[in-house]
């Protein structure tokens, strides 16, 4: 701007000046109306949202292992069903099905070759027993580790839905909280400034006395409407024992 | 798993037969309903449409309280400009 006026000279110069004044005083003049416009914000009111915005990762936290202790229980409860009924009912069923007691007493071992339960070869019979033996614990092994892995897996993928959800939505409600607090932590920042303004313009205190006694007539105007309400019972009252008189 | 795996598998199959009703009990009282036990929180574009009127409106508040300084920045005159328009204003 300083420029700008640097180049203009001549009659055109003064009438220039005049609307740069005017149009700067239209600014001042709108940014005070704005600026003495606003209600008070208590330092608490930044300081409870702060603080909510600091608890509500605890609350978080809190959730999440009430989440994952109840997880944990009911993987106890179907890991004690593998191990303590489901488990020995399959063994039961596979050392008939394996045959491992006729492996025991050395009347048949495992053919890989064949994939079937053959007669030990003449020689080889103490080879082919730990062989036999081998694979049918294996097989025991892999067909109890299934059966917890289809019953667990479920829970575990449910509990990684459920916490990922869980903090999914505390996550969004602490970046709403901060977008609260840093709002009012502006609206402190224009009330500040407003006081330094104030008090530099010498208005502070009667900036005070015309919110003070806003507030005084905003309760007196409760307890106008409260008396009208009175009167009205009242009203009712005498009209109700106006029409109960014969 | 072919082999052993076929009469294990057969096994495990027969065993899962035997204890059907067992399991159903233990997977009916150990189920999750996930469903009921996550958060329903607002939808989410209406959250970030939200905060974004009330970032834009934190911005212009935090432009407001620059506002001493900037009429400071005026310099003599503009403060006294702003003295008597702080005058009016209260006595309006």
């Amino acid at each position: 701007m300083r420029g700008a006026r640097q180049v203009v000279s001549g009659p055109g110069a003064h009438a220039w000046a005049r609307g740069f004044e005017r149009r700067r005083l239209g600014v001042v003049v709108l940014a005070l109306g704005l600026f003495f416009g606003c209600a008070h914000v208590p330092p608490e009111a930044v300081q409870l949202s702060y603080q909510i915005g600091e608890d509500l990762p605890k609350l978080h936290a809190s959730y999440d292992l009430l989440v994952q202790q109840r997880f944990e229980d009911l993987r106890r409860q179907r890991s004690a069903y593998v191990d303590e009924v489901w488990a020995p009912a399959f063994l039961a069923r596979w050392i008939a099905a394996g045959r491992l007691v006729e492996v025991a007493q050395g009347s048949v071992v495992w053919s890989f070759e064949s994939t079937a339960f053959v007669a030990p070869t003449t020689g080889k019979e103490k080879v082919e027993l730990l062989s036999t033996v081998s694979e049918w614990a294996n097989q025991a092994i892999a067909q109890i580790s299934k059966k917890r892995a289809a019953l667990l897996d479920p829970l575990d993928q449910q509990e990684r839905d459920l916490r990922a959800k869980v903090a999914e939505a505390f996550s969004r409600v602490v970046q709403a909280n901060a977008y609260i607090t840093a709002h009012l932590e502006s609206l402190q920042h224009v009330e500040q400034a407003q006081d330094e303004a104030l008090k530099a313009f010498k208005l502070k205190d009667l900036r005070d006395e015309i919110d003070n006694t806003l507030a005084k007539v905003s309760d007196e105007a409760a307890k106008g409407l409260e008396k009208v309400r009175e009167a009205d019972g009242l009203l009712e009252k005498a009209k109700g024992s106006m029409t109960q008189k014969p | 798993m072919g082999g052993m795996g076929d009469l294990s598998d057969q096994a495990a199959r027969d065993t899962d037969q035997q204890l059907a009703d067992e399991e159903a009990k233990l997977l009916a009282d150990t189920s999750v309903d996930w469903e009921k036990l996550r958060p329903e929180v607002g939808d989410s574009s209406m959250y970030d449409a939200l905060e974004k009127a009330v970032e834009q409106s934190t911005a212009r508040n935090e432009s407001l309280a620059q506002l001493k300084s900037r009429i400071e920045n005026l310099g003599k005159e503009g403060i006294a400009l702003a003295k008597n328009v702080a005058s009016i204003l209260s006595k309006a």
